[in-house]
């Protein structure tokens, strides 16, 4: 863990604006909110001997960890770093463990079932499964959809090779390493597609990462030593590709997250600091190089007219603005609406829990009914977990951002 | 992107001006390293409570004072921005906060007397309609505790108010039967009372307790977003006046504010950036031309604009540092105005303190200055709030009406309005 983290509970004047933002405490009033569960309480833990753990910490399995209190802290302090380290040591029952181990490693679960996925999809509807999800307390919803890849990343290598003699004269392309994450591997291929047609379009040189977890879901279990050494190994190959003058780019706000900060504060990886300088989320890279030329837009199709952008609470964390929203905004709709004041309540895993599954909705009331009030046909999202949550909730169509966007490409092949 | 106008600081002087340049239909950004002491906050807007600040009584008409004021004091920030400006930013706000949700009431020509938690009354000129009631002119008054509420104890205030009200004062508590195993706080009954049947049980408790036609002044917990209707749910039931009274942090008064003036802006198009400090500054010449501010992991984020406000606000803020023997502007290293020598031992005196005086000097169009030769730093940053110089907002009462006049000026000049 980071002296640096360590240190700033002493900032913490207990002004109780975290409170405030804590999603959890708006529903859930036993719940004693990140200034107590963090600084507050980090002090009375520091002066018990190591690995003594206080009876209250049971409370932080209702931590969603979705780093409202730290952007809210007006001195900086970070509390949801202290409910991390603490919800790993928090004793729990077995059941309750195992149920959280098994959600926690869900890119097992997904590479193995995207593999079949008609398969997989339909284990997980029958009867007697759902009975036992149920028992060792899994959620009663449904769960996303598996869907095999149709993506085949070796291929695309050519093409971009391809492509990259073509565009030549238009200046140097820029390498960059495209890390889906679980849910666009697993669950819904298309957005590596339109990420990567995206990322041509805008003259990059693009290579796919194999499917591969960030760790946040072991993370935010509380398997904080597992999730270090898959950072480890995974930080090892990006640097590689860092080294070789890439960019690493995602389209999941939690695997950004991840690999900016969370390797760095929670789980201490070496040479984390460098691999961060070097992360972009998709929007962010395309935003900040200025490298989006606009005549890869198609200006003859109508623009999208009202829509509603669901801003992830692991997006707005990042601090890097709403690129997306605003390249949305200004190329293919009309009337959109940004909104990053609600958590939609899944928070990854702890929506898929039986205990939380209904605290879970009540987070996301808030934002179920903003965006029932906008009237809007379509919302959009760049997490994953987040558009099954509001899918369910809002019987509207949820999309990611590179779906809309890739719809209103030119196509390059026609030369049109 | 490029934006319009960047502001540095999420209080209220930031807010405000956000406001100005959103009434302007420009882009702005609202980048800070947290959400700001708005939250903190009374939730009144005041002009002017005490002047001179060494008189003992509260100012009644704080318009008439401020003349005297601008006068006597050409270095306030209030004597800067101009009582023409003040009453323009004074008089948006108040048609604003209609906009918005939370209504305020009252004028800049009288101050009214709060109540506090601890049973003082403070002037103040500008607060939520809900408040709109008149604490001196009541012949009845009985002063609310939650059994469950930490850190409200309606004996104290009571028998404070007794020595400075002439109605009759008695204090209640109620309990509203929450069976939540851990210390509340004025958030989580505010919370609480969303609930229908927590009203229920606080009426029914107050039924008997209670006298018709009295005032009863209660802990502002009347509900995180309806307390309107709650307000008016228990008015009804006990016939009496209902008047709320700012608590310790957190503050629901403050939170109300600071989350309906944050909503709106968002709502015009202003977007926040909220959890990171700025930490990189570029300039050419005399312009300001970026601001990066430094991500979790110390990645820089740069943002470019055509202007900039800064209102991070005071000591408290750490919009100034206080050093050994110094204080800094923490952005970008502005002089500072800085009358250390004048720090008086006593903590409660009611001459001005050096260190609230402390702060960054500007010239009318809200520019930082050079202290000696007085010509500006930046043509295109201006500074608002609690980093000015020149004021004593604690035994002034004047701190959110310094935020709201100069953020607003501050706002409005930076796009050139």
């Amino acid at each position: 863990m980071k002296q640096v983290q360590e240190a700033n509970l002493d900032y913490c004047l207990k002004c109780s604006t975290c409170h405030t933002q804590c999603p959890v405490v708006l529903n859930f009033l036993p719940f004693p909110g990140p200034k107590h569960m963090g600084p507050e309480l980090e002090r009375l833990r520091l002066s018990k001997k190591q690995g003594e753990v206080l009876k209250i910490d049971e409370n932080l399995t209702y931590c969603t960890n979705c780093k409202r209190c730290d952007m809210a802290c007006p001195h900086g302090v970070k509390p949801s770093y202290y409910n991390i380290k603490n919800k790993a040591k928090a004793k729990t029952a077995a059941v309750q463990k195992f149920r959280d181990w098994i959600l926690a490693h869900n890119y097992w679960w997904g590479r193995s079932a995207s593999k079949v996925p008609r398969l997989g999809s339909f284990i997980l509807k029958l009867a007697p499964v759902k009975l036992v999800l149920k028992t060792i307390g899994m959620a009663d919803r449904d769960f996303p959809e598996y869907k095999g890849q149709r993506f085949k990343p070796k291929i695309q290598k050519e093409q971009t090779q391809k492509e990259q003699k073509g565009h030549k004269k238009q200046g140097e392309q820029k390498k960059v390493l495209y890390f889906p994450g679980c849910y666009a591997s697993f669950n819904q291929p298309e957005i590596i597609q339109a990420a990567v047609e995206i990322l041509e379009a805008a003259r990059c040189q693009v290579e796919v990462a194999p499917s591969g977890c960030c760790g946040t879901p072991l993370l935010s279990n509380g398997f904080l030593v597992e999730a270090g050494s898959w950072a480890k190994r995974i930080t090892a190959v990006f640097l590689e590709y860092i080294e070789k003058g890439y960019k690493i780019v995602v389209s999941c706000p939690s695997c950004g997250l991840a690999f900016k900060d969370e390797y760095r504060d929670l789980l201490a990886v070496e040479q984390s600091e460098l691999l961060s300088q070097h992360i972009y989320e998709l929007f962010e890279l395309l935003a900040e190089e200025e490298n989006l030329p606009f005549e890869i837009f198609n200006k003859d199709k109508a623009k999208i007219k009202g829509a509603f952008y669901h801003i992830p609470c692991h997006l707005k964390a990042q601090g890097m603005g709403f690129p997306g929203a605003h390249i949305l905004k200004n190329t293919v709709v009309e009337d959109l609406l940004v909104e990053d004041s609600f958590c939609c309540g899944i928070s990854g895993t702890f929506g898929f829990k039986r205990e939380k599954q209904d605290l879970a909705a009540a987070i996301g009331g808030s934002l179920f009914n903003a965006i029932k009030d906008s009237k809007v046909k379509m919302v959009i999202t760049d997490c994953g977990t987040c558009m099954v949550q509001i899918r369910q909730h809002t019987c509207l169509e949820v999309k990611h951002p590179v779906l809309v966007l890739k719809d209103f490409l030119q196509t390059q092949k026609g030369g049109k | 992107m490029r934006y319009d106008l960047v502001i540095i600081g999420a209080g209220l002087a930031g807010m405000s001006a956000a406001l100005a340049a959103v009434k302007m239909n420009k882009q702005a950004v609202v980048l800070s390293k947290g959400l700001g002491s708005l939250y903190s906050s009374s939730g009144y807007i005041d002009l002017l409570g005490y002047y001179p600040t060494t008189e003992m009584k509260p100012v009644l008409n704080p318009a008439r004072a401020l003349d005297v004021l601008v006068e006597e004091k050409p270095d306030h920030p209030y004597s800067l921005v101009g009582k023409e400006a003040i009453r323009e930013a004074f008089t948006d706000f108040l048609s604003i906060s209609r906009e918005i949700g939370l209504a305020y009431s009252g004028t800049l020509d009288e101050n009214i007397l709060m109540p506090t938690a601890a049973g003082a009354l403070i002037p103040t000129c500008l607060y939520p309609e809900t408040t709109g009631k008149k604490i001196t002119e009541a012949p009845v008054i009985t002063v609310v505790g939650i059994e469950e509420l930490a850190d409200f104890y309606p004996d104290y205030a009571a028998d404070n108010l007794r020595h400075r009200l002439k109605g009759e004062v008695k204090s209640v508590w109620a309990s509203l039967n929450i069976k939540v195993k851990r210390e509340l706080n004025s958030f989580d009954i505010a919370l609480a009372l969303e609930n229908f049947h927590v009203q229920e049980a606080l009426i029914k408790e107050l039924e008997n307790k209670v006298p018709r036609n009295s005032l009863i002044v209660i802990p502002a917990v009347l509900g995180v977003q309806n307390w309107q209707q709650v307000t008016k749910t228990i008015e009804k039931a006990l016939n009496c006046d209902v008047l709320e009274v700012p608590t310790l942090p957190p503050s629901v008064m403050g939170y109300r504010l600071a989350e309906k003036l944050q909503q709106h802006l968002k709502h015009k198009g202003v977007d926040f950036i909220t959890g990171h400090p700025v930490t990189h500054v570029k300039c050419s010449g005399r312009q300001r031309l970026e601001v990066g501010i430094s991500l979790g992991s110390g990645k820089l984020k740069k943002i470019q604009g055509d202007s900039f406000v800064l209102a991070t606000g005071g000591i408290l803020n750490e919009g100034l540092l206080a050093c050994p023997g110094s204080i800094k502007e923490s952005v970008f290293d502005l002089p500072i105005v800085n009358d250390l020598l004048h720090v008086d031992r006593d903590f409660f005196s009611l001459k001005a303190q050096g260190l609230s005086l402390a702060g960054v000097a500007v010239n009318s169009n809200m520019q930082p200055i050079d202290i000696k030769s007085g010509q500006t730093i930046y043509e295109n940053l201006r500074a608002a709030g609690a980093t000015l110089a020149g004021y004593d907002p604690f035994i002034e009462k004047s701190g959110n009406g310094v935020a709201l006049a100069s953020g607003y000026k501050a706002g409005k000049l930076a796009i050139g309005a």
